[in-house]
């Protein structure tokens, strides 16, 4: 069952995508054809076993990484014309991410981490601490807001690192196995951050997991195996 | 842009501070090459102003013949006496004035105290071209002829003023086995090398009286005035012309403060060879190891450059980042290196009794130097952060 969306509220659409590394002379197919369509406003977990190409396609989405072939619209406008530059602005503009191994700059500050997309984007420091501060209040962490990556838990870090992803209002977040890192009460503490930002504020979220509890948590999820989609589930059950 | 620059400037050093001692050691070449460099430029200006202030008081037209005798000098046959100067004189029409004079040395004997001095037998022009100053008493003059008359240096009036004279002016001495009159002491004539040193380190007589006691008529050199606009090529020519036409076979030269300067010159281009070599090696050596501190940054700092690429930073901004981290790197260096160099130009102004001054020029060109150092060098490193693969970047620990 697919999801009825108007083209006007798509985000992603990619088509026939694929992806293979070249290993001496061997090509290693990694992504066989990935056709995928995710609208505005969804909450979509991909699943799949490691090394099923799930990080692959999401580096793709991410633009951190360009298929071998296929084609990959971002809201309408063909992504994979265009040069490097553009999809920097890309990255800033559209894009948030969130990652296992939280990926914060360890000799910044909370705020400075959550502030750093704006600095890409010309935002002024002022205003960008004012907004990275709204930020980190919005993931309950405005009283860390000094602290360094070092002296937060993990959960705290991954509150941060969700609070950059949202900080330049992106029309997408993209989470790598958010919760891979965390154990599982403060992976379902993150899991109620992603959901309440999804049903709260409409954003776009996609989240990468093998864990099957936390994708049964999104109204969508996407089977991913062997380079294919194996399997696709809408509904299930809502978030809660 | 300058919002960027900020927050660049405040992660390069947030950066070069974690790592204060590789830091350090790559700054080391950069230290080096830059002092070298400022102590030559400053040297250089130091030289330069010496030179002139040396002759000032002098006088660029003074000029002095030397190598006027043959062979050893021996025989009175290989040797100008005092009755050719004259007609020397005629033949240079390029020199205003000539003083010869002949030298000698003995022990000069006071209350049974012994002095080393050098002894100058001079005539009476010999003061004037000298522009010698008297502190007290008289200098010797045509009128002294072959008069036991002599004039003190610096060094002798300053040792019986130790020895409790206070006024030498009027005592007896005895002097190659003759009873001399002191008449005057002279003025501490500023070190020149041009000028005769014995004149602040012996006495003088007149050149009569040391001609009849030692038994040699031998002009040592001749001090001189070149007339205005008279070169010292031409000068020196019709030297040699004259003074061939009475003794063959010698070669006078005639050096001037300019021919001084020139020489002075000659080894300070040596020095500055030397100084731009060394602080050139350093340099090269230097930003080579900007650069390969700004490698191991960059490859230490692989996944953070993963993370800012992640998130919107275009490879421009990467390369500036780490393009403002080698050249603040460069910058610290070229301080300490300006520093360094400074006081290097201090210690040489120093031992060669020079008057240190800063240059302005050469601080600004050490900054200017270390800058580019900090980016020739910087840029390769930069460039390759800005072209890593982000998702490699970002799967590197």
């Amino acid at each position: 069952m697919t999801v009825d969306i108007r083209s006007s509220s798509e985000v992603i659409r990619l088509e026939g995508i694929r992806k293979s590394f070249r290993i001496g002379v061997l090509d290693m197919p990694i992504l066989n054809g990935i056709d995928l369509t995710v609208g505005k406003g969804e909450l979509t977990a991909v699943v799949g076993t490691s090394g099923g190409g799930k990080s692959t396609l999401m580096n793709i989405i991410g633009l951190l990484d360009e298929p071998t072939s296929g084609r990959y619209f971002l809201e309408g406008e063909n992504v994979l014309s265009l040069d490097d530059d553009r999809l920097s602005e890309i990255r800033a503009r559209k894009i948030g991410f969130v990652f296992q191994q939280f990926n914060l700059l360890p000799r910044s500050t909370a705020l400075e981490n959550v502030a750093l997309p704006l600095v890409y984007r010309g935002v002024s420091r002022g205003e960008g601490e004012a907004r990275a501060m709204a930020m980190l209040e919005k993931v309950g962490m405005k009283d860390r807001a000094r602290h360094r990556p070092a002296e937060l838990s993990g959960g705290q870090q991954q509150r941060v690192a969700v609070a950059r992803a949202l900080i330049g209002t992106p029309s997408l977040i993209l989470a790598d196995e958010p919760t891979g890192a965390l154990d599982t009460r403060v992976g379902q503490e993150i899991m109620d951050l992603f959901t309440s930002l999804n049903r709260d504020d409409g954003i776009t979220v996609i989240i990468i997991t093998h864990d099957l509890s936390m994708a049964a948590r999104c109204r969508r999820q996407v089977r991913i195996r062997d380079g294919r989609i194996v399997d696709e589930t809408a509904g299930g059950s809502a978030c809660s | 842009m300058l919002l960027k620059l900020r927050t660049n400037l405040r992660e390069a050093v947030r950066s070069l501070l974690s790592s204060v001692q590789r830091t350090f050691l790559a700054l080391l070449g950069i230290v080096i090459g830059i002092a070298s460099v400022i102590a030559m430029v400053s040297v250089g200006a130091i030289v330069k102003s010496e030179a002139l202030r040396q002759f000032q008081d002098m006088g660029t037209d003074f000029v002095t013949v030397t190598g006027l005798a043959r062979d050893d000098g021996k025989a009175a046959a290989d040797v100008i006496g005092l009755r050719m100067v004259p007609k020397l004189h005629a033949l240079c029409p390029s020199l205003v004035s000539m003083a010869p004079y002949g030298t000698s040395f003995a022990q000069m004997r006071f209350r049974g105290q012994e002095y080393a001095a050098s002894i100058m037998g001079v005539t009476g022009g010999f003061h004037t071209v000298n522009k010698l100053k008297m502190v007290k008493g008289r200098p010797i003059s045509e009128l002294d002829q072959g008069a036991c008359n002599c004039v003190l240096g610096e060094r002798l009036t300053s040792q019986l003023r130790q020895a409790g004279v206070v006024n030498p002016v009027g005592l007896n001495v005895m002097l190659l086995d003759n009873v001399f009159t002191v008449i005057g002491c002279v003025e501490r004539a500023p070190d020149n090398a041009l000028r005769p040193m014995e004149i602040n380190d012996g006495l003088m007589i007149p050149y009569w009286t040391l001609k009849r006691i030692t038994g040699t008529d031998r002009v040592e050199a001749i001090v001189g005035r070149l007339r205005p606009n008279a070169t010292v090529a031409r000068a020196q020519a019709q030297v040699q012309n004259a003074v061939g036409l009475v003794l063959k076979g010698v070669q006078p030269s005639v050096n001037s403060a300019e021919a001084l300067i020139e020489q002075m010159n000659r080894q300070m281009n040596l020095l500055t060879l030397l100084l731009g070599v060394v602080g050139s090696i350093a340099l090269v050596v230097g930003g080579v190891g900007v650069m390969n501190v700004m490698l191991v940054s960059v490859s230490e700092r692989r996944r953070e450059i993963g993370i800012r690429r992640a998130i919107g930073a275009k490879r421009q901004d990467i390369r500036t980042q780490f393009l403002i981290e080698s050249l603040l790197l460069c910058l610290v260096g070229g301080t300490f290196g300006i520093a360094l160099g400074i006081g290097g130009a201090w210690g040489i102004a120093k031992y060669q009794a020079w008057l240190f001054f800063v240059t302005p020029e050469a601080v600004w060109l050490g900054v200017g130097v270390s800058a580019m150092v900090g980016i020739f060098f910087g840029y390769y490193p930069a460039r390759q952060a800005s072209h890593l693969r982000i998702i490699e970047a970002l799967r590197s620990t």
